[in-house]
């Protein structure tokens, strides 16, 4: 395990420091900035939230609040990373709002996620299985896993999403991953 | 299986599962239309200076625009969702999506849409099939436009890797071949519910299977790319963190020996005992390089690093500041 988390903090070692200058965002931007992360953002409230309809308004409320934002003049330095933090923001608040079912009911009550791809039993079998134990972990846990491999975000960008350093996110992630596996091989 | 195979296997199931869950095309064009009004609606007016110029015809002008727009954004949109065999499919196929691909601002975002591409025409092939038999005409229409596809995505992911982004090629790639891997699979059971159309989904077949073999070569020689790469860092960062840690040992003890008279004798004695730790991790490090196990080498060097940190802390405040504030064991 610990070359994992080796690799993990090596990465972040490794990774150049990102900067980026503050800009104004205009309209091409923010709807190519749309075409670009709306899967990811859709797929990052999912997992928060657990109803494919909310997560859908979500991420539509993620972009509308994050135009609010750039209308009113004001400059964003990392759009990627601010349009998380929006959607962040906004799946708190409907957690707190709705008290919104957790994953694992959503599952019991017969929901699947699944868009209309097909996929092989195989993977239908897998996905199911993921599924199950990650509903079971924790939000926060359930977060960085999700950004890191389902939206497939640098640790040092999950960082600044979440106003943490890098090794600390790296631990996280180090941990959840830890805590999902002994999950999955006590079935 | 190790521990690091199984996270490494867990970690792919992950991602495996992430793409399984996503919008489908008609969803993100519908919200795309949502956030696009809203956008629209809190747009400031700016008046045009040359508005005079057009208060006589403004109607006409404005009737005229909207049918430019409305009427080409909306035949795209429509095509969008069309199958082989409809009347707007050669608009999706000829020139929406060879549009997209022309507007990608990224040589990573042309990579996927190319992927994307391969993928869309097998799944219209799927779903043309499931409501009527497929023919020879459309099979062999079909192999065609993939083939050329798949091309356009490897060329697309071997200029990725050019530039450098050889683990960004390496996704594209691996996904790629799950693209055609998956669809292989699913062609096999339409030939099981479908022997007379065994023959025509045979041409398509052998298309994906040319593909999958050309793009497991290329997965190939990337991933030996990154690991290359990444086995070249990882002994750069070691030998940086090695050299780090042992001059600021050096460094300390030098410091405890110094730091004699302020430093009291038992605060001496824990600060000893500290370096004591921390090189006999240094050691541990040094023997882990010399038998290769560079990763855990690596981990034991950054662990004597942050104690190395904390000790210098300590010895500062303590005899800089005069704080006590290094305590023995209890």
């Amino acid at each position: 395990m610990t070359a994992n988390l080796t690799r993990l903090l090596w990465c972040n070692m490794k990774a150049p420091t990102v900067s980026y200058m503050k800009r104004k965002i205009d309209e091409t931007t923010f709807i190519e900035a749309y075409d670009t992360y709306a899967e990811a953002i859709f797929r990052y409230c999912f997992f928060r939230i657990g109803d494919r309809d909310r997560a859908k308004d979500l991420m539509q409320e993620t972009f509308t609040n994050a135009w609010a934002y750039v209308q009113k003049g004001k400059e964003i330095e990392n759009l990627r990373a601010f349009l998380y933090r929006v959607a962040h923001n906004a799946c708190v608040n409907e957690i707190r709002r709705s008290k919104a079912q957790s994953l694992e009911v959503m599952q019991e009550a017969g929901f699947d996620p699944a868009d209309e791809r097909m996929r092989s039993p195989e993977t239908e079998a897998e996905a199911a299985l993921v599924r199950m134990h990650l509903a079971k972990l924790p939000g926060s846990a359930r977060e960085v896993l999700t950004l890191r491999y389902m939206d497939g975000l640098p640790v040092n960008e999950i960082a600044v999403i979440l106003k943490e350093s890098p090794n600390t996110i790296s631990v996280r992630i180090h941990r959840a991953l830890g805590e999902l596996q002994k999950r999955m091989q006590t079935l | 299986m190790t521990t690091d195979e199984n996270f490494k296997h867990l970690e792919q199931k992950l991602e495996r599962y992430g793409a399984g869950v996503s919008l489908s095309s008609s969803e993100k064009e519908f919200h795309r239309g949502e956030v696009l009004s809203f956008m629209r609606a809190s747009r400031k007016p700016v008046p045009s200076p040359y508005v005079h110029l057009f208060v006589l015809g403004t109607r006409s002008f404005a009737a005229i625009i909207l049918v430019l727009v409305v009427g080409g954004a909306g035949l795209a949109s429509a095509a969008e969702g069309s199958l082989p065999g409809n009347l707007l499919y050669p608009v999706k196929v000829r020139f929406t999506e060879p549009t997209v691909a022309a507007l990608s601002f990224s040589k990573e975002s042309r990579a996927d849409y190319e992927v994307e591409r391969a993928s869309r025409r097998l799944e219209e092939f799927a779903r043309v099939s499931t409501t009527r038999p497929p023919d020879t005409e459309t099979a062999e229409a079909l192999a065609d436009s993939l083939g050329a596809h798949i091309e356009d995505a490897q060329t697309a992911i071997t200029a990725l890797a050019a530039e450098g982004n050889t683990e960004e090629a390496l996704d594209a790639s691996a996904e790629l071949e799950a693209v055609l891997t998956a669809h292989a699979e699913v062609l096999e059971r339409f030939e099981d519910v479908d022997p007379d159309a065994a023959e025509d989904i045979a041409i398509v077949s052998e298309e994906i299977e040319s593909g999958i073999a050309e793009t497991s070569e290329l997965s190939e020689s990337l991933e030996d790319t990154v690991t290359e790469t990444i086995a070249e860092d990882i002994m750069e960062t070691l030998h940086e963190q090695k050299e780090d840690a042992e001059n600021t040992a050096a460094r300390l003890l030098e410091r405890i020996q110094l730091a004699h008279t302020t430093l009291g004798e038992e605060d001496e004695q824990t600060a000893l005992e500290e370096m004591a730790v921390i090189e006999e991790l240094l050691a541990q490090a040094a023997a882990a390089e010399t038998e290769g196990l560079y990763t855990d080498a690596l981990l034991l060097y950054i662990d004597a690093d942050e104690k190395l940190t904390h000790l210098e802390v300590f010895l500062e405040t303590d005899t800089e500041l005069g704080i006590d504030v290094i305590e023995g064991e209890e």
